[in-house]
């Protein structure tokens, strides 16, 4: 059974990255873009696919590199989605293209428009049902770093509105400083998810960069106290890893033993484990035999 | 992009927003399609250029070039060139117009069939929770409301013509007659469309299904018509332009420009138009040519129909 649901936030952003899962199999399935085989699925607590417009009407969705009617405009292919999507969908073309940055260039042909403006047209798209959840496959694909950061910042402004938005990308990094929460799906199972502080703080102890006078002798107190996983040398300073599931009180306690013990401390700098390296810690894993 | 523009305008009243939010699944679920999704089906393959002037050219350019021709000559010369208006001419322009208005119809068909997937907008359609059903539908009326009229216009140019350029006699079509001819080719111009519509969404490919529908008009059904097949007669009866030439009202089945002549040219209307055909093959029974013709428009508007629900998107 594979189950992904919403963090403690509202707000909370999902991202399932490890390839060649089939995340986008799995997100095409929901979305009844292509038929599943056998089981039973449900999105927003609606049964798919049997009640697939009601729980689509509740959704916003990019899948794949967005395309559109390349010899409408942009406000154009929007009347088209909003015809399809019915109520009021209409009525929210104007403000979704406004919105997205794209009001100038709405009356513009999408054949001119630029990748970042053909995903800000999607996700346009999207917003015309005033959906509950946004499902983005990969949307950082294909874009500038100024496209990358005009989007997170526009997931990050969908999500303050109390939406949850579900985002499907292999761009680890931009996955860190977007989501909330990740998912790992591997062969239609959820291998892991959670929050991604408690996730990247479970898998194993941070480290710390310790700048002080005498690194031998404070690797020896270290050691010796036991409050540590490890040292190590560094140059002119000294890596101290901390016990797994150790908190910010463990630095503040290392930071006391060294200055009691009269080695002068010039700075501590704690250096947290990524998402990529949770993310390889867990799919490494995965080959080891049970 | 940075600055949230609201989606709505905030001067809602509880209720009002409640409407708004509350899922459309039930009424998105239903297979008619809207009016809304007609008129934007519409307006997506009207805002085609290069299709809106293949049309143009199939239907309009040839009547108006034969015409203007031969209203010209007849100017110029009219003992030798006869007028515009002449029932051989009538009857000539109508057969051309059936022709090319089927292959128009069934360009427009194909790209109905087929742009929304090859343009990446199925995708989009289908996450909106719109019935599948309903959008191939949508299709049907919007794609009739852009061909039926470019006909009706070449056909009106037409029997203008005939009526003010003609000469008076037992020949000329009556009015009657020329409202028979012009729900004929109605008929065939939808027959074109439905059939290009259904296999373009069979195929998914437009260029394919323009291909074999252009074969079918102009190679196969000649062929099939032409020439009473032994032990085959009832299956090539079942090529709808053979059906369709069955049902070709009497004003266009004697001196037409489509040739043919065999045993069933010509021969008296004595049934629904009364023309049974221009072509070679014995007549085959109302009740048959009926059946083939609701056949083919059912029967494409199924498959294609079947195709759009079963199709990843």
């Amino acid at each position: 059974m594979v189950s992904i649901v919403p963090g403690q936030h509202q707000d909370t952003a999902r991202e399932c990255p490890r390839p060649v899962v089939g995340k986008t199999t799995l997100i095409r399935t929901l979305l009844g873009l292509t038929r599943a085989d056998s089981g039973s699925m449900s999105l927003l607590g609606v049964p798919v696919p049997a009640q697939r417009a009601t729980a689509l009407a509740r959704v916003g969705a990019i899948v794949d590199e967005p395309r559109f009617h390349p010899h409408l405009t942009g406000r154009e292919n929007l009347r088209l989605l909003a015809a399809a999507r019915g109520g009021e969908a209409a009525t929210r073309i104007a403000p979704s293209l406004k919105r997205l940055g794209l009001a100038d260039r709405a009356d513009d042909k999408v054949a001119a428009y630029s990748m970042g403006m053909r995903q800000r047209l999607g996700v346009a798209a999207c917003l015309l049902g005033d959906p509950e959840l946004l499902i983005l496959d990969e949307p950082m694909n294909g874009l500038d770093p100024a496209g990358m950061h005009d989007m997170r910042t526009m997931i990050e402004g969908l999500a303050a509105e109390g939406r949850t938005v579900m985002l499907s990308s292999h761009l680890l990094d931009e996955v860190e400083r977007t989501c909330e929460a990740v998912a790992i799906v591997d062969h239609g199972q959820v291998i892991s998810q959670g929050e991604i502080g408690e996730l990247v703080r479970g898998a194993g102890g941070s480290t710390v960069l310790v700048d002080c006078a005498d690194p031998d002798r404070a690797a020896r107190l270290i050691d010796e106290a036991g409050i540590a996983a490890g040292t190590a040398r560094t140059g002119a300073g000294l890596t101290v890893t901390l016990p797994a599931g150790a908190d910010r009180e463990a630095v503040a306690d290392l930071n006391r033993r060294l200055v009691g013990a009269g080695i002068a401390v010039y700075g501590l700098a704690e250096a947290q484990k990524s998402l990529e390296d949770w993310f390889l810690s867990v799919t490494s894993r995965l080959g080891e035999p049970s | 992009m940075t600055a949230p523009v609201p989606l709505v305008s905030g001067k809602e009243t509880p209720a009002a927003l409640r409407r708004m939010r509350t899922p459309t699944g039930r009424r998105l679920g239903e297979w008619l399609p809207t009016w809304a999704l007609i008129t934007t089906k519409h307006l997506e393959l009207r805002k085609r250029r290069g299709l809106m002037t293949a049309l143009a050219v199939l239907i309009l350019a040839l009547p108006v070039l034969l015409l203007g021709f031969r209203l010209l000559f007849h100017l110029i010369d009219p003992t030798k060139y006869g007028p515009a208006g002449s029932p051989s001419i009538f009857g000539g322009v109508s057969n051309v117009l059936a022709e090319f208005g089927f292959i128009a119809a069934a360009t427009l068909g194909a790209a109905a069939g087929t742009t929304d997937l090859s343009d990446g907008m199925f995708r989009h359609l289908v996450i909106t929770g719109r019935s599948r059903l309903s959008l191939y539908l949508a299709r049907i009326p919007a794609g009739l409301a852009i061909i039926l009229p470019v006909v009706a216009v070449a056909f009106t140019m037409l029997c203008l013509v005939t009526s003010y350029e003609g000469v008076p006699g037992p020949g000329n079509p009556a009015i009657n007659e020329m409202f028979k001819i012009g729900l004929w080719l109605v008929l065939d111009v939808g027959i074109g469309f439905l059939t290009g519509l259904g296999l373009g969404a069979l195929t998914g490919q437009r260029t394919v299904t323009l291909v074999l529908l252009i074969a079918l008009e102009i190679i196969v059904t000649p062929i099939l018509a032409a020439h009473a097949i032994p032990y085959f007669l009832d299956g090539q009866r079942l090529v709808v332009g053979i059906a369709l030439d069955q049902l070709r009202p009497a004003g266009l089945a004697a001196g037409s420009l489509a040739g043919g002549g065999g045993p069933g040219a010509a021969a008296p209307g004595h049934v629904l138009f009364g023309g049974r055909g221009v072509l070679g093959i014995p007549p085959m029974p109302t009740w048959a040519m009926i059946c083939v013709i609701v056949g083919w428009a059912v029967g494409w508007s199924g498959i294609g129909a079947w195709r759009m629900v079963t199709r990843d998107a």
